[in-house]
């Protein structure tokens, strides 16, 4: 898709090693407002360790990334503030009940706790938390964590929200709450930045979808594109882009081993 | 190889097992991982210590508990009286086996895998009871075998071999009497509590066994060599009868020849209680405690809760309000004075070191000068106050900070961090200033409201210009503390053994005591007492100033 904006994410030549394994080897991208990315790729091709770099856990890289203008290496702090980030696994701390949370990391972000408050009270009620606003989430559910975690994601409107795998755990309803917040905030013009392994939500929500593998973007368009380069579904583009061309060879393989 | 013997040495019984409907091959699985799996738990019964992976869990285990059972021989061989010595012996080696098998079981028990590992899979009801009863036993037995043993050796050297199978035979009393008791607690504790709150309950009784030792371990000797301990006449304190560990420690009166009829009375209590302790665990305890354990929850099985600590969340969050002056001060604030107390492993870290402060006084001023033996308590009380000696513990209720700042930074959830390092925080100095706010106002401030109140009653007004000098001094060791003994934000490391601080804390110790010194010469003139006072309370506000600016770089996310 061609577009005549300013990206708001541009990634040049980004590397990344972990010792002596190279786990980014030049990954180029931009992305531009407004638009929902759908970030694919096997496990270990570096989908975490892009998302990772990019929302500032990790700071040592090779390569240059700016975000709304701005140098990720000069400005992070500017960066930070209009980035919300929702982790894989259910990370928080969970003696904490979600208003608690939701107070903390608002305030790291500089909010006012009236407006956390007000905020977070409502976000909760719309991801049916309401009843458990003040109870220990250490009893909660992964959805619910996950939920929580969408929340604090959120909390302080950002522009540019950077998912990875946000649907994990969560219940049908949810999903597709989520799912629809994510078109709704696409539409408000905020940019989405979407790690997953679940190919049919990745080919729904996306405009554009950037798969990576080994360390470099291998496939870069909208899933129309793709699938007319390619293949018939995303799941085989994914497959045939990352070596896995045998899928059906492989689930074979797996009932033959009860012979 | 010892799991081996043991597995072994159960399948002897494996035709009664088969009798009872055990499948008997499967017991052996689950009887094994289940060793194994002990075997690689995290170290738990003495809750001082870092989680750390081991091999060998259970005999480490074992060994400690030896060790703690050698620290019992003090009181076979330091009351003169056989009797009364085995009856306090078998009072604390109770009250030991009651808390360690309190902790042990809430892993063994409390351990709701077996309901989605094992009950899936065509392992019938009773194999599976049966192992889990074995299991138990096979625990119960390594834990009171190593408390037991060096009372067993001490009890065969210095008595016949009848003493030593007299004593055999008493521990076996004990425990089981031990087994009900913690049953009976176990009851009671779900009956009334939430699993999640019933752990935080075993976690108070982990510290609560940190400070029985360490208070042992200080004032036992005297105590014991005291004259009213020594004086002490069976037969005439009435109130000793009543006692279970009389009863056992009769057992070894019969075995002196002593066949009197106190002696004969309580032990036959001693031999009877077993019997009604086995009936009442099988009969009437073990079908509500299998019906409590059904329903322990799974991870997606949520409880309706409510916070218990909301009230005194509630209390931080005001206190936030007046002792801090930004969204990101008051998020550290309210977030440190909320993990301490909710934290299960910062708990059982630092309470007890709160409690160590005046054990370790009464210790120092009560317990230590044995050239003052003739002096009555009331006395030696008088003479802390005219001395001024009671500001020692002034200064050594500091240490306590010491210990919060070396483990504030560990948590179990420390993955959770991610969000200091995804948020913008302009200035992390900030931050830090209200976790030292927080840590000091519930850490040490406690103390000196307890010496301002004791001081105030005891001393009068003269009192509130040391109070005043300690606090400022207590404030400025924080900010030091927290400087250089804190190497990330809190909760946001995983555990470790130790901070690898301790020169820095040497330093910080010979500093604040230096300190101390200082206050305790300069403590005749009020005048001198009064503008050092204010002189270091103008420090620590000009620390804290300097603090809040700090860039805290060495905060790393740690994956």
């Amino acid at each position: 898709m061609m577009n005549q904006q300013e990206p708001i994410i541009c990634i040049k030549g980004l590397y990344k090693n972990y010792g002596d394994k190279q786990v980014l080897k030049g990954v180029d991208l931009d992305v531009y407002p407004g638009e929902v990315i759908g970030y694919i790729g096997p496990n270990g091709a570096g989908k975490s360790t892009t998302v990772k770099i990019l929302t500032g856990l990790i700071d040592e890289f090779e390569g240059t990334i700016s975000v709304d203008g701005k140098d990720l290496r000069n400005d992070t702090l500017s960066i930070k503030s209009i980035i919300g980030y929702v982790p894989e696994n259910a990370e928080l701390y969970d003696v904490l009940t979600p208003l608690e949370y939701l107070d903390f990391v608002g305030k790291l972000y500089g909010m006012d706790e009236q407006l956390i408050t007000a905020r977070a009270t409502r976000l909760l009620t719309a991801f049916e938390l309401s009843e458990y606003l003040h109870k220990r989430m250490d009893t909660f559910s992964k959805g619910m964590k996950q939920k929580v975690l969408l929340i604090a994601g959120i909390i302080h409107n950002p522009k540019i929200l950077v998912l990875d795998e946000p649907l994990s755990g969560l219940d049908a309803n949810a999903v597709i709450t989520v799912k629809e917040l994510i078109s709704l905030m696409a539409k408000e013009g905020k940019t989405i930045f979407y790690c997953s392994h679940m190919m049919d939500v990745v080919e729904k929500v996306s405009d554009r979808i950037l798969l990576i593998n080994n360390g470099v973007i291998v496939a870069n368009g909208t899933f129309e594109q793709l699938k007319s380069e390619q293949a018939d579904s995303l799941e085989h583009i994914f497959a045939k882009l990352t070596g896995q061309i045998d899928t059906s060879g492989n689930a074979a393989r797996i009932i033959s081993a009860f012979e | 190889m010892m799991n081996n013997l043991i597995v072994r040495f159960t399948l002897l019984f494996s035709p009664l097992f088969a009798k009872l409907g055990v499948n008997t091959t499967q017991f052996e699985i689950v009887l094994r991982t289940k060793l194994l799996m002990d075997d690689r738990r995290p170290l738990t019964s003495f809750g001082n210590k870092p989680k750390k992976e081991s091999n060998y869990s259970s005999w480490i285990n074992f060994l400690l508990l030896a060790v703690m059972g050698g620290v019992l021989l003090l009181f076979l061989f330091s009351v003169n009286k056989p009797y009364l010595s085995y009856t306090i012996y078998f009072g604390v080696f109770m009250a030991m086996l009651c808390l360690t098998l309190i902790a042990d079981f809430s892993v063994l028990l409390l351990d709701s895998r077996d309901n989605f590992i094992i009950l899936p899979t065509p392992v019938n009801d009773r194999t599976l009871t049966v192992t889990r009863i074995v299991h138990i036993g096979i625990s119960v037995f390594k834990q009171a075998l190593g408390l037991a043993l060096p009372g067993f050796i001490f009890t065969l050297l210095t008595k016949t071999a009848i003493g030593g199978v007299i004593f055999v035979l008493q521990v076996s009393i004990a425990t089981v009497l031990c087994v009900l008791l913690v049953n009976m607690f176990y009851l009671i504790a779900m009956h009334f509590l939430p699993v999640k709150r019933f752990k935080d309950i075993v976690a108070y009784l982990q510290i609560v066994f940190s400070i029985l030792i360490f208070a042992l371990y200080y004032t036992m000797p005297s105590i014991l060599e005291s004259a009213m301990v020594q004086q002490i006449d069976f037969a005439s304190t009435y109130w000793l009868w009543f006692t279970p560990s009389a009863w056992i420690g009769a057992l070894q009166e019969l075995g002196a020849g002593d066949f009197s009829v106190l002696a004969l009375s309580l032990s036959a209590l001693a031999l009877i209680t077993p019997f009604i302790a086995l009936w009442l665990i099988t009969g009437r305890f073990s079908s509500g405690f299998n019906v409590m354990l059904a329903g322990l929850p799974t991870e997606d099985n949520v409880r309706e809760e409510k916070v218990v600590a909301h009230e005194q969340v509630a209390f931080g969050h005001k206190l936030a309000r007046a002792v801090t002056r930004s969204p990101l001060e008051s998020a550290g604030f309210e977030f440190v004075w909320a993990l301490t107390g909710r934290t299960r492993e910062f708990k059982i870290k630092v309470y007890p070191s709160m409690a160590y402060v005046p054990v370790y006084f009464f210790f120092m001023f009560f317990v230590r000068n044995k050239g003052q033996g003739a002096v009555s308590f009331v006395e030696r009380w008088q003479m802390i106050l005219d001395q001024h000696t009671y500001l020692f513990i002034f200064y050594f209720s500091l240490f306590t900070l010491l210990t919060v700042f070396q483990f504030i930074t560990q948590s179990e959830k420390y993955k959770a961090a991610w969000v200091y390092f995804v948020a913008p925080i302009q200035q992390p100095g900030l931050l830090m200033s209200g976790v030292l706010k927080a840590a000091f106002i519930k850490f040490y401030m406690p103390f000196m409201l307890v010496f301002t109140a004791l001081g105030l009653s005891f001393i009068g007004y003269p009192v509130l210009n040391d109070i005043l000098l300690s606090t400022a001094v207590g404030g400025i060791a924080a900010v030091l503390i927290c400087l250089f003994t804190v190497t990330g934000y809190p909760f946001s490391q995983p555990l470790k053994k130790t901070e690898g601080r301790f020169i820095a804390n040497l330093i910080l110790i010979g500093l604040i005591s230096a300190i101390g010194f200082g206050h305790y010469l300069a403590v005749k003139y009020e005048w001198l007492v009064w503008l050092l006072a204010g002189l270091f309370s103008g420090v620590f506000f000009l620390l804290l100033h300097y603090f809040k600016k700090e860039s805290w770089e060495k905060a790393e996310f740690k994956e």
